[in-house]
């Protein structure tokens, strides 16, 4: 699973070797819940905006390469980040801070929202999946598919180990 | 729990012992020339990291980088530095002509002669200004003084620069060691986005104070104000501090201006907002880029504690010392759920 941490501040080359910019947004498709590819920040004095999609990704670790940038429209992440995500009462039950899509075909896999600094630490990051959320202008809306569960991702140890109560 | 007690136990211990030594001098020198080797080396960098892109070996690279620092600096002490001080001592019979014009200026104006609030109001500034520039040349004096008796500290300093450059990743992973193994993946991501963010800071920065230097060089020399050394300079170390900084950098350049002609002044002005609107919206988003992105108001905040702290050095240092808290908190915020 990826978080857009991991690829934010990545730098990206093309296959002839020469330093585009670095990633500064992940960009997403909301209508089939995927990433589509990823926003770039780059040096040069010229306002270019440019895009890497997701077909031109060669490969990527410590830097991502890429056969060539576009500036076709997308929706960035940055713009889901701050929302608040409410219920169908109208509570808010996080504010979105993360996106979490899979390893091998980019698709979405849920949001991680932050419950308040604190009740982050007492209960976790609440987790909410595409198909229980609809995004709208101001807010996300949660309207609860099944309602008999709900995720958390509490406080770990920062060493991966296995679960040990 | 009783392996955590026993870490927390030892670690305390040895925040206090640090604690005390940092009370003894000669502890407190070595940690300064450490520092300051530290950060001379770590804003040479992309320098060092230039070459050895290009083909040098480390050490050949490192060498290059400390003998341009020392050249550099030799070449700063021999001609810089009397034109500056050659400058300053006219700068102080300026500020004597500056005094005559405010005075002539109050006698024209009727009645104002006569104001005794206007006259101590008056009073007061000669003296303060006069306090001011006596108390500025004297930490001068007692600066060069303290370098002459830090000699040996300061020849330790380019050897330790080398060090730091060439050695930089052993250095790095021993250091890692004293943190517990856990932790350890943490800290390398965190060294790692500190060092892309802060590196491409300094350099944008640097870069930036120069541009500003030499254009503000170019429109004193235009408009033939004296001293524009100096006062391009000065204008240039003050524009690496934000918002505040410029404004600073301006009023030196404008006060010398109206001592030729208010016109001057005015042109002087005008020039100088130019340069810094060039500088502030064109050059400084493209250097700086969006990877300092802390929005301005704790900027200012960061800017009025550093310099409440440590002034001007320590408004210099707030905003990468801020951004290094901004990453270590979203490093850990990602690893801990």
């Amino acid at each position: 699973m990826f978080r857009a941490k991991d690829f934010i501040l990545m730098d990206v080359k093309n296959v002839k070797g020469k330093k585009l910019g670095y990633i500064k947004d992940v960009l997403i498709n909301l209508n089939n819940n995927e990433v589509v590819g990823f926003a770039l920040a780059n040096y040069s004095i010229f306002n270019k905006e440019l895009k890497i999609f997701k077909e031109d990704i060669i490969a990527f670790d410590q830097y991502m390469i890429v056969n060539r940038t576009l500036k076709k429209d997308a929706f960035p992440f940055s713009k889901l980040k701050t929302l608040d995500v409410i219920d169908v009462k109208g509570n808010i039950i996080g504010v979105v801070e993360e996106i979490v899509f899979n390893k091998e075909d980019f698709k979405i896999k849920g949001l991680i929202l932050s419950t308040g600094f604190i009740k982050n630490m007492r209960i976790g990051k609440r987790v909410v999946v595409p198909k229980e959320f609809i995004v709208g202008d101001d807010n996300i809306l949660f309207y609860s598919n099944d309602g008999n569960s709900t995720f958390y991702t509490k406080i770990h140890n920062l060493k991966k180990e296995d679960d040990k109560l | 729990m009783n392996k955590n007690n026993k870490k927390l136990i030892i670690l305390t211990m040895v925040i206090i012992i640090s604690i005390i030594l940092l009370y003894f001098k000669f502890f407190r020198e070595i940690i300064n020339v450490m520092l300051i080797s530290f950060f001379i080396a770590y804003s040479l960098r992309p320098i060092y990291k230039f070459l050895v892109s290009r083909g040098f070996n480390k050490r050949v690279s490192s060498a290059i980088v400390v003998v341009g620092l020392i050249f550099s600096t030799l070449l700063i002490f021999i001609f810089i530095i009397p034109t500056f001080s050659n400058e300053s001592i006219n700068f102080a019979k300026s500020l004597g002509e500056i005094q005559v014009i405010v005075d002539s200026f109050s006698e024209k104006i009727n009645g104002l002669k006569e104001n005794k609030l206007f006259l101590s109001i008056l009073d007061t500034i000669y003296e303060k200004t006069d306090e001011f520039v006596l108390k500025l040349g004297n930490d001068i004096v007692e600066y060069i003084i303290l370098f002459g008796e830090s000699f040996i500290e300061i020849s330790v300093i380019p050897i330790m620069v080398y060090y730091f450059l060439a050695d930089s990743e052993l250095i790095f992973n021993r250091i890692v060691l004293l943190f517990p193994v856990s932790s350890r993946i943490v800290i390398k991501k965190i060294a790692k986005d500190m060092d892309k963010i802060l590196s491409r800071y300094i350099i944008s920065q640097l870069v930036l104070s120069l541009i500003v230097s030499i254009l503000t060089f170019a429109v004193l020399f235009y408009l033939n104000i004296s001293f524009p050394l100096v006062l391009s300079i000065i204008n240039g170390i003050f524009n690496i501090i934000p918002y505040f900084g410029p404004v600073f950098g301006m009023v030196p350049c404008v006060a010398i201006a109206l001592l030729k002609s208010p016109s001057s002044a005015i042109y002087t002005l005008m020039f100088l907002y130019l340069i810094q609107q060039i500088e502030g919206n064109i050059i400084s988003p493209k250097l700086t880029g969006d990877s300092v992105s802390i929005h301005p108001l704790p900027i200012l905040l960061l800017l009025i504690i550093g310099g409440n702290i440590g002034g001007f050095l320590g408004m210099v240092l707030a905003i990468p010392i801020g951004v290094s808290l901004k990453i270590i908190y979203e490093n850990i915020n990602y690893h801990l759920y």
